[in-house]
């Protein structure tokens, strides 16, 4: 049995060695929805596997883009937005897997919290009627993947006005100043922010979650260059095995992929605390998926959604935009 | 004496708007054009003292040689905390951050989020420019948001004045305000109606200052003059009562000043305690009921000139007239002493004190007409939200748990998941059955197309054998996707038979779940009270039940729901069963009142005052409560007719918590004193028309 171990790590060593390493430039955006990435780096299968994951933080998705379209990136974890905005600017690049879906969720706090808890949208008008004023719930810029999901919501599953309510546009760190003082009734966000909120103000609850505002929602995505694709299809499948090992990894051992996380997004612990990432990823709202097929009809909707509100100024063929043939192989027959 | 500053809150006409999120002066400071000539803005009115929160070398020369200019003082702060702990200290007259701060526009809204939400409210309220590089609306309204009381981009010296003397405009500091205005002193203990009366207060140009305790009243009484004293009775065991506080507030006035003027607010109208209240000396005693009212109302009587002091405060027990001999006598207190001594000097005058009576000087009498109104009998109750309907919520499985993310007191939502044993496996199965589900949908749905296509393009050259490849396609897609929906359903059943979740929305009264914990199956974990089968149940006087039947009305409020009235039903009496054993007060009975739409959204537990409208009559001959006084078990009113008290016996029907219902012994229009107290018979007097 030892011996058989010996040989057999004898043989991925040797294996390792005497194939060149392929080196790949990786852009990300460095939020928890990225986790499969951190899990890989920290477990080190991309070096296992042969692979030198290059990678470059960007602040947020319009930076890659640009970034992508001067050809700087073979491989890029972003949003679902910014990447049909990188496809109608004619930047060839294929969606191969999921990181998370129903990421957003709408967490109220205060009065509005007891409105909205049983029935959300008679509850949010209620609210109005008895406060004598819109709810005030902030949200990153239009445009944004929680912003969009939130006003789909409103309009589409609610049916309500669009100005029912006063969406207050924020940066992250904001919009949880801007709960925790009071200053907004509700939040359309995503984690960590929802946990660490609920941990500060008992007030503070997720009244509709991301399955409720728009089923399957799009998130953050794992996306390559078409060009990888057609040059070295095994490098690009091997990143799906393991980003699609890593998924699991955040489900089997939280603790672990916490850790990895923890150390990603907030290296001298000043950001965030290793507890709180820890509540992140088990949180109800954090539900990492990889499977691209899954947000195939949720994109479509979404794409549809930002065309009819002005947000998409184009329609993008969003048949060019994915690519499921490495996830479908590497999850055959289980 | 040293008082802590902490329990003191002090609101003025300016500060009411200050520290509010919906003001919106933003406007106004960007748009002070500095060229035009404009009245000279307040900020270069007078020595102000400045604090200014920035590192930046170039805003923060900017903004100290601009308000040093201008002779203010002004001091830097380049750290938080420092930042923080100086405007706690209160020396401030305003606050002045940037977001081109290190730390950027997080830093300069943590420094406003932190003084906004400080415990203390004087500081807490201080105005504050926030200087930002990004004109945009946005960014402005996130500053506002948070507590800007003005905004600024590209500041300038003219600007910045500008600027500062709009956030002044809109919040300001108590201190420089409160010189000149005349101050109430209120004692009230409910945080709500604290804030309500403050408001009124400061609308009508009072400075308020507000302590919840008997204690730090007397306290500031030792160090202040006050216009009016407004005291809410809540007489506690071991603290000073209301009548003990109104007396050391007569005998300490500071020696030299106008005694204050003196208001109660209390839930107890019985005529004792009106009357123990009134001979304290408390000017008017005023029902906290309608306690959005009364903030207004209290101005307004300070708007009515106080009857004079012979009528007022000054009188004893020894001028009391006898109609109002029921009420015990006082003990002598500082300030009733001098008077007694000269009463008895006047005493020994014989025939003097009539002839005084006649012709010195005539007390000053407010007077109401009787008038024709509803009266309504009402019962006064306090009880709590509770619910009818309460699970309890076990696990299907036994096992570890692994994961518990709701708490005791939570609020829920309904399908919401409360805990969960290990689900790791089974969340991995269900995913890779999503995944092969959602993948044949897709599957089907391609085939489909492409079956269409062809059948579109079909021709009689076709060949049959591509259709039937597509149709192939298509039905094994169909068997596949059947399959692994059915596998998909295994695996969530299996998923959610690990879970614990709340079958409706509500409020979890109990929880035994920890995480780690070893549960069993069917053993509860959660205990789950429904939110939407909410009703009131209200403790009353067995005595009173009799009177309460279902379907009567209900007035409730509750603490906290500002000034909120709603209107409920009663739908059920029942005896206590806990009996008298569970309270020193005796027997009582337990009313259920229904808690409906137009309720506010109070939680399980929250406390409820209630009004129970036992009876009601319309076109009722009505006169106040105070109006009304007894001897020997009969009602008298004092009847003002040509200037003179004329007591006639009345019969009471009906009372409401302000009015008794007079059956038998006046007409409408007929006047009657508002407080027989200190009157008699005959007795000349002069009149003052009350509202």
């Amino acid at each position: 049995m030892f011996n058989r171990a010996v040989i057999l790590l004898l043989a991925m060593l040797s294996s390792v060695s005497t194939r060149a390493a392929t080196t790949l430039e990786v852009g990300y955006v460095p939020i928890l929805p990225m986790a499969q990435l951190y899990v890989i780096e920290g477990e080190g299968w991309a070096k296992a596997a042969g692979l030198n994951l290059r990678k470059t933080p960007f602040a947020e998705g319009p930076g890659i883009v640009q970034a992508l379209t001067a050809g700087k990136l073979d491989v890029v974890y972003f949003g679902i937005a910014p990447a049909m905005v990188a496809r109608s600017k004619g930047v060839d690049i294929k969606v191969v897997a999921s990181n998370i879906v129903e990421q957003v969720a709408l967490i109220a706090r205060g009065d509005l919290t007891l409105y909205m808890l049983r029935d959300p949208a008679t509850g949010l008008q209620r609210f109005a009627e008895k406060k004598g004023r819109k709810p005030r719930i902030a949200s990153f810029s239009p445009g944004s993947v929680p912003h969009a999901v939130f006003r789909h919501w409103l309009l589409e599953v609610a049916k309500l006005p669009g100005d029912r309510v006063e969406i207050v546009p924020m940066g992250a760190g904001e919009i949880e100043q801007a709960l925790l003082s009071g200053a907004v009734d509700g939040a359309s966000i995503l984690e960590p922010i929802l946990t660490s909120v609920a941990a500060a103000d008992r007030s503070a609850k997720v009244v509709l979650d991301g399955a409720e505002m728009m089923p399957n929602q799009p998130g953050a995505i794992l996306a390559v260059r078409g060009e990888l694709i057609r040059k070295n299809p095994q490098a690009v499948r091997q990143l799906v095995e393991m980003h699609n090992r890593a998924t699991e990894f955040l489900i089997l051992y939280p603790d672990k992929a916490a850790e990895f996380a923890h150390k990603a997004l907030s290296p001298d612990n000043a950001q965030l605390s290793l507890e709180s990432v820890q509540k992140a990823i088990v949180s109800p709202y954090s539900r990492f998926v990889a499977d691209p097929y899954r947000i195939l009809e949720s994109t479509q909707t979404m794409h549809d959604f930002q065309l009819k509100t002005g947000v998409l100024t184009k329609p993008v063929k969003l048949d060019q935009l994915f690519d499921t043939q490495f996830f479908a192989q590497i999850t055959e027959g289980r | 004496m040293e008082r802590d500053s902490s329990q003191r809150s002090t609101t003025t006409p300016m500060d009411t708007a200050a520290p509010s999120v919906e003001v919106q002066p933003v406007i106004a400071a960007e748009a002070s054009a500095p060229s035009a000539p404009e009245p000279e803005p307040r900020a270069a009115q007078s020595t102000l003292r400045l604090a200014v929160f920035e590192d930046s070398y170039s805003t923060l020369r900017l903004v100290m040689r601009t308000f040093k200019h201008q002779g203010h003082e002004v001091d830097h702060f380049a750290n938080l905390d420092n930042a923080s702990q100086a405007i706690a200290s209160g020396r401030y007259d305003a606050l002045i951050v940037s977001d081109t701060m290190m730390g950027g526009a997080e830093a300069c809204q943590g420094v406003i989020a932190r003084v906004r939400s400080g415990p203390d409210t004087a500081t807490a309220a201080i105005p504050i420019l926030a200087l930002t590089l990004r004109d945009d609306a946005s960014r402005r309204r996130v500053l506002e948001l948070l507590g800007a009381s003005a905004t600024l981009s590209e500041p300038t010296d003219a600007r910045l004045v500008a600027a500062l003397s709009a956030a002044i405009d809109h919040g300001t500091t108590a201190v420089p305000a409160l010189h000149g205005k005349p101050r109430v002193l209120l004692l009230e203990d409910s945080y709500s109606l604290s804030l309500l009366l403050s408001d009124g207060l400061v609308r009508g140009g009072r400075a308020v200052e507000h302590f919840a305790t008997p204690d730090h009243i007397i306290e500031a009484l030792d160090e202040g003059d006050y216009e009016a004293l407004v005291f809410s009775q809540n007489d506690l065991p071991g603290q000073v009562s209301c009548v003990q506080l109104i007396e050391h507030a007569l005998v300490m006035g500071q020696a030299g000043a106008a005694k204050p003027r003196i208001f109660v607010l209390t839930d107890n109208m019985a005529p004792d305690n009106v009357n123990a209240l009134l001979r304290a000396g408390a000017e008017r005693v005023l029902h906290k009921r309608n306690s959005a009212q009364l903030g207004n109302l209290i101005l307004s009587l300070l708007d009515i000139k106080p009857s004079t002091p012979s009528a007022m405060a000054e009188i004893d027990d020894t001028l009391v007239a006898p109609v109002a001999g029921d009420a015990p006598p006082r003990s002598p207190t500082r300030s009733s002493l001098p008077y007694i001594a000269a009463l008895a000097a006047l005493g020994l005058l014989a025939g003097g004190g009539f002839a005084w009576q006649q012709y010195g000087v005539k007390p000053r009498v407010n007077v109401v007409n009787a008038e024709l109104d509803t009266v309504a009998r009402i019962i006064s109750a306090g009880g709590n939200v509770v619910s009818k309907r309460q699970v309890e919520l076990a696990p299907a499985l036994t096992g570890q748990l692994y994961h518990v993310y709701a708490n005791e007191g939570d609020l829920v939502r309904k399908g919401e998941t409360l805990a969960t044993l290990d689900n790791r496996e089974a969340t991995i199965n269900v995913r890779r059955a999503e995944a092969q589900v959602f993948r044949y949908r897709t599957e089907l749905n391609l085939a489909n197309k492409a079956l269409d296509a062809l059948r579109a393009q079909a021709g009689p050259d076709s060949s049959p054998q591509a259709l039937l490849d597509l149709e192939k396609d298509r039905a094994l897609a169909v068997a596949k996707l059947r399959e692994t929906e059915q596998e998909l359903s295994a695996a969530k059943l299996a998923l959610d038979r690990l879970s614990v979740v709340a079958p409706f929305a509500g409020v979890l009264l109990q929880s035994f779940a920890i995480e780690g914990k070893w549960v069993e199956a069917g053993v509860p974990v959660f205990t789950l009270s429904d939110l939407d089968a909410r009703e009131v149940v209200l403790r009353i006087d067995s005595d009173a039940a009799g009177e309460i039947a279902a379907g009567q009305k209900v007035q409730m409020t509750a603490d906290g729901a500002l000034g909120e009235e709603w209107e409920e039903k009663v739908l059920r009496v029942v005896a206590d069963s806990r009996g008298s054993d569970w309270t020193a007060m005796g027997p009582s009975a337990l009313v259920y009142a229904s808690l409906g739409e137009d309720a506010p959204l109070l939680q399980f537990g929250r406390r409820v005052n209630a009004q129970i409208i036992a009876d009601t009559v319309d076109n009722a001959v009505t006169v106040p409560l105070e109006a009304l006084t007894t001897r020997d078990d009969k009602h008298y009113v004092a009847l003002v007719n040509d200037q003179r008290i004329a007591f006639r016996p009345v019969e009471v029907g009906l009372r409401s918590l302000s009015k008794a219902e007079i059956r038998v012994g006046l007409v409408p229009g007929e006047s009657v004193a508002l407080s027989a107290a200190g009157l008699r018979d005959g007795q000349r007097v002069d009149v003052a028309e009350v509202d």
